[in-house]
């Protein structure tokens, strides 16, 4: 008998939504606490230079605070991702360090039209921390702008995530040191105490992310205990916990997890995340099944059992356990995207849920569907009602299924029941979900009952 | 709907933020919450005058370094910084007016009242 737990810590409905309300308020209320403690607590008003000037170190002030807790939204920390999901997390984080390049470059700006002269501008002969300042904010701009144009640079993720990792930490520590020295209010208590705090706060949840917890997490390996090829280029490999260890970690079922293979041969050491596409109900193991398509993927087939892999999770929030009111479903897959939806179908078969599933699944043909025997047992089975819809767009001659692409006819004929009152939940390939998304909100789907996650953490 | 959701956020987060700086800086230089507007005492109006004309080059509440010497503690010293001279009101003055070394002359600048008032200021550090 399958025993059945769900990851307690993942609340649902509006608990959730008023949970990460909450954080996005305390978010913003640490941004503005130098701006009130300067105002209420140590008011050194210049008024000589009147507010342009004001506002220009004001700018430095919070921006400060924004790079500073930079970290926060990026290190992959459970209680501020769960209520909002990393990919929507990320997107956060970029959208941040963008603003905070505005601002800075606002801030000398403003302080040189203030009061202190263009010169501070266009000068050489500067103060060094003056100086440091103008250095950081190149760096930042380097930063960004390596971030947004990776791909278009042909920047590779991990060499990405290099410079990223240098040019993080060295934006903190001269902007540190600009502000320390450049900053009048920062002489006086508690800002002269506030601050070293939170940049050292700062670095060492910096250095928790990028070397504590890694190497936390590799001294606990888990084990490949099972290889499996489900089609010509998709395997599906499996891990064990850490010996001693029983249980894997509490998830739900299509979260997903980030995964480094350990596995010597050659074979590169490059940390992915992939969906886990077992269920909870799996007691022991954990899934990722895995396409080869090219650079890391390509060498998955390679996995043996006994390897070693370092996992790191769970984190998303595309799973119908997050939606418990939610009877009705649509499950849209294309190809690969079938993993978190075959998750979440097992769990409902293991836990003998009642729910009623339409699951629309496409491929380019029958030998690239993934989970295809699996699938058709539960649809047969009682729990939950499935009804498996396979589209084929290359059919064999004896296919009696659908056929051609997802189109919004074909669309609106297989889901005619489902349009008003069922939930939709789309993975696949972006150029199949961005049609199905606009096709859905054509037939008049809205938007809260449409569940998808951006699986790319790049735009 | 996420990503709108995120961009309905970030708009929000990035306008409170903007609202926040502006607000805050209208209420540092409105004069409702300055010290030395509030208390027109010598040595707030010597703190105002320390921040106009000495702050670019000296810390006032630390003894490290900036360009010149940090002040704080400055009367509780037996030298000066930098001269070596005795610390007494008559050696500060003649600092400011006769400067040792790369400080420019500041008493150019200051009426003998705003020098006083600076004096108030430097000697609660």
């Amino acid at each position: 008998v399958k025993l059945y737990k769900v990851n307690k810590s993942i609340k649902t409905g509006e608990k959730t939504m008023s949970r990460g309300l909450w954080r996005i308020i305390l978010y913003v209320l640490i941004i503005s606490a130098p701006l009130t403690i300067v105002t209420y607590l140590n008011p050194v008003t210049l008024h000589q230079n009147g507010i342009i000037y004001e506002i220009g170190k004001n700018l430095g002030l919070t921006a400060f605070m924004i790079l500073m807790l930079q970290i926060l939204l990026s290190g992959r920390f459970k209680w501020i991702e769960a209520p909002f999901g990393m990919d929507i997390l990320i997107r956060f984080h970029k959208h941040m360090a963008i603003f905070a390049v505005c601002l800075l470059l606002l801030h000398p700006v403003l302080l040189a039209g203030g009061g202190l002269g263009w010169g501070l501008l266009v000068k050489v002969d500067l103060p060094w921390y003056i100086l440091i300042g103008k250095l950081t904010l190149m760096l930042l701009l380097v930063n960004v702008a390596l971030s947004l144009f990776q791909n278009r640079l042909r920047i590779k993720f991990e060499k990405w995530r290099c410079y990223h990792d240098l040019l993080g930490p060295s934006i903190s520590v001269l902007a540190f040191s600009h502000s320390w020295f450049a900053g009048q209010d920062l002489q006086n208590p508690p800002l002269k105490y506030l601050w070293p705090v939170i940049l050292i706060t700062s670095v060492c949840l910096f250095f928790y992310h990028r070397i504590f917890r890694p190497i936390d997490l590799a001294c606990k390996p888990y084990r490949v205990i099972k290889v499996k090829q489900e089609t010509h280029d998709v395997w599906t490999i499996s891990l064990a916990p850490p010996p001693g260890i029983k249980k894997v970690f509490n998830y739900v079922p299509g979260q997903f997890h980030f995964i480094t293979f350990h596995r010597n041969r050659n074979l590169p050491e490059e940390e992915h995340h992939w969906t886990i596409s077992s269920s909870p109900t799996e007691q022991g193991i954990i899934s990722s099944t895995i396409k080869s398509r090219g650079d890391f993927t390509s060498t998955i087939g390679e996995t043996r059992i006994g390897d070693t892999a370092t996992v790191h999770g769970p984190f998303g929030r595309f799973s119908y356990v997050n939606y418990a009111n939610e009877q009705d479903l649509v499950f849209i897959a294309g190809g690969i995207g079938v993993t978190p939806l075959r998750g979440m179908i097992r769990h409902m078969h293991d836990i003998e849920s009642e729910k009623s599933v339409l699951f629309i699944y496409a491929n380019s043909d029958e030998n690239n569907i993934v989970f295809s025997k699996e699938l058709q047992e539960i649809s047969s089975a009682n729990y939950p009602r499935l009804n498996l819809v396979h589209i084929l767009e290359n059919p064999p001659r004896n296919w009696s299924g659908e056929t051609g692409l997802l189109d919004k006819a074909k669309l609106e004929r297989l889901c005619k029941n489902k349009l008003n009152n069922a939930a939709f939940y789309l993975c696949g390939p972006p150029g199949l979900i961005d049609k199905v998304l606009v096709n859905l909100k054509e037939l008049g789907v809205p938007d809260k009952r449409i569940h998808l996650e951006i699986f790319s953490f790049i735009d | 709907v996420r990503k709108t959701i995120l961009n309905y956020t970030t708009s929000l987060v990035i306008f409170t933020i903007v609202l926040v700086i502006i607000m805050f800086s209208i209420l540092r230089t409105s004069g409702v919450h300055s010290v030395g507007a509030a208390a027109d005492t010598p040595d707030a109006r010597g703190e105002l005058i320390f921040i106009e004309n000495c702050s670019g080059c000296h810390h006032a509440h630390l003894t490290e370094t900036k360009i010149g010497p940090g002040l704080k503690g400055l009367f509780n010293q037996e030298t000066l910084p930098a001269s070596h001279r005795p610390v007494s009101e008559n050696n500060v003055r003649l600092q400011l007016k006769d400067p040792y070394k790369n400080m420019p002359r500041m008493a150019d600048d200051l009426s003998e009242e705003q020098i006083n008032d600076l004096m108030a200021f430097l000697k609660n550090l």
